[in-house]
């Protein structure tokens, strides 16, 4: 795996891409996980057992995809939960990874979706 | 005398542990931790009623004591007792007063550092003592690579007054030669450095010298976990088996915390659970037995280290299914144990005729489990470590 022209290695590179990301407007919490389920980076609060969120990330995305590819209708680009007290949104993130954050229920999807794909694009450049 | 570190595979790697009159390089890579290690092996000197002497130039003594209790290790009563010693070589650079019973007054002073060291070693002579020096970059970045020259006397000290030295460095941007010094200058060089399989990133140790040899290297991942310390670590081991076997239940049963997704009693999403074992630390995932859902167990199959193959012994005709889903995760190959789940059925075939039936190599473990009274279990789970880790080779 190549890294971009910066000496920081990948992990701390994504720990602050994460970090950056969730000091935008209402998120809260976010990672970074491979499709098969394992955490790679993460920048949460402490009660969260970050290692089973990973998990039953990749496993919703893995599902969704799986139903898209069933119906034959393209590829399922992102799912989104609205819950009564959280907002999650996970995206692809390249062939093997997956951009995940939560946010307050309040924060409008349109601006959570705007500020995680420029998150995904640096993602993507770390592991170019 | 030899000291077990209490880590496993460490202890493993080792011979046994620690030797008296040895000395020991923590060598970490540049964002890796080393510290949690050295205080890991000063809890487990002190808890055995041996003292530490603590050299200290990166942070206070109370730094120290506060972020070990963190993980668990009360250590300040050893200080009150006198078996745990600081010599402080920190304080006096931020202009805070030390009350331990080494200090460096001047820590630009080479002399006094070197004059207050030797006088501490002389005074814990012959007691096993634990000698940390946290840490050795830190000399380096201050003094130069003269630093490295004194540490062949400080090391022939170690060896006549009978302590355990273990020095921590880690890997700036030195120069090339004198890392390739450093790194020949201890018995033992235990190396802790990032590793990147895929895309999953985690930290590992090896042994890369021993009692001033060269040894195999073994690389053996871990994390540090809140409390307990360095913890060797198996990211993945996949749970899978034809429906209804009980791997839901295997999941549970060996999981300290575990979450499911299931309806009615069939997992239909992913059971995850987290293992922890005699300083082993695992998570488990459990995978659907359903055949519908074998997409998503294709997807979780990979970066698995290890795979429990769960099966219900009273169904012989889900045996192909299973050795099915084996295929279908694409883990066949890696170090894999069955469990020959439900013993406790009248129709139970035995382990070994279910292996019979499975057509199974014979290297491959088929323990006799019954899950729902836990039985049997964790035999087979320290089985599969061993199988992962190459244990008793």
């Amino acid at each position: 795996m190549e890294m971009a022209s910066t000496s920081a290695t990948p992990r701390e590179l994504l720990k602050e891409i994460l970090s950056e990301l969730n000091r935008g407007a209402g998120i809260q919490s976010s990672a970074i996980v491979s499709r098969d389920g394992l955490l790679v980076a993460s920048v949460m609060s402490e009660d969260v057992d970050a290692e089973a969120f990973a998990a039953m990330t990749a496993t919703m995305l893995g599902a969704a995809e799986t139903a898209f590819s069933e119906l034959k209708k393209g590829v399922a680009e992102r799912v989104i939960v609205e819950g009564s007290r959280a907002k999650i949104v996970a995206v692809g993130a390249g062939k093997d990874l997956i951009l995940v954050c939560m946010s307050d229920p309040s924060v409008q999807l349109g601006l959570i979706l705007h500020q995680i794909r420029r998150s995904v694009e640096k993602v993507k450049k770390v592991f170019a | 005398m030899k000291f077990p570190t209490t880590i496993p595979l460490l202890d493993d790697m080792l011979n046994g542990g620690l030797k008296t009159g040895s000395s020991t390089l923590i060598w970490c890579s540049p964002f890796t931790e080393g510290t949690t290690l050295i205080y890991q092996l000063c809890a487990s000197w002190l808890s055995r009623e041996l003292p530490v002497l603590y050299f200290i130039n990166t942070k206070t003594p109370e730094i120290v004591l506060e972020d070990s209790y963190q993980y668990g290790w009360s250590l300040s009563r050893y200080r009150e007792e006198g078996l745990l010693c600081f010599i402080d070589s920190y304080s006096a650079a931020i202009g805070v007063e030390s009350k331990e019973r080494y200090v460096i007054n001047d820590p630009e002073d080479q002399k006094e550092i070197v004059d207050v060291t030797y006088n501490a070693i002389r005074d814990f002579r012959a007691r096993n003592c634990l000698f940390v020096v946290d840490s050795l970059s830190t000399l380096i970045d201050r003094f130069g690579e003269y630093v490295v020259d004194l540490l062949p006397e400080l090391n022939r000290s170690i060896f006549l007054y009978d302590l355990v030295g273990v020095y921590l460095f880690t890997e700036w941007n030195y120069d090339p030669k004198l890392k390739e010094k450093i790194s020949n200058i201890c018995d033992n060089l235990v190396s802790i450095i990032p590793v990147e399989r895929q895309v999953a990133i985690s930290d590992v140790f090896t042994v890369k010298r021993r009692d001033g040899k060269s040894v195999e290297e073994r690389i053996v991942p871990f994390k540090y976990v809140k409390p307990g310390g360095m913890r060797i670590y198996v990211p993945k081991i996949l749970v899978t088996g034809p429906y209804n076997a009980g791997k839901t239940t295997v999941v549970h049963a060996l999981s300290t915390r575990a979450v499911s997704v299931d309806r009615k009693g069939t997992t239909v999403a992913l059971d995850f659970g987290h293992l922890e074992y005699k300083g082993f630390s695992a998570d488990l995932f459990g995978t659907i037995g359903q055949q519908r859902f074998d997409p998503i167990l294709e997807q979780l199959g990979g970066e698995t280290l290890g795979v429990i193959l769960v099966v219900d012994s009273t169904k012989p005709e889900t045996f192909s299914r299973a050795l099915e889903m084996l295929r279908k995760a694409k883990v066949y190959g890696l170090p894999l144990v069955v469990f020959a789940n439900k013993q406790d059925l009248p129709r139970a075939l035995p382990p070994e005729e279910v292996k019979e039936r499975m057509r199974l190599p014979p290297e491959i473990p088929v323990v006799g489990t019954v899950a729902t009274e836990k039985k049997n279990l964790l035999n087979g789970v320290e089985t599969l470590l061993s199988l992962i880790f190459g244990m008793g080779k």
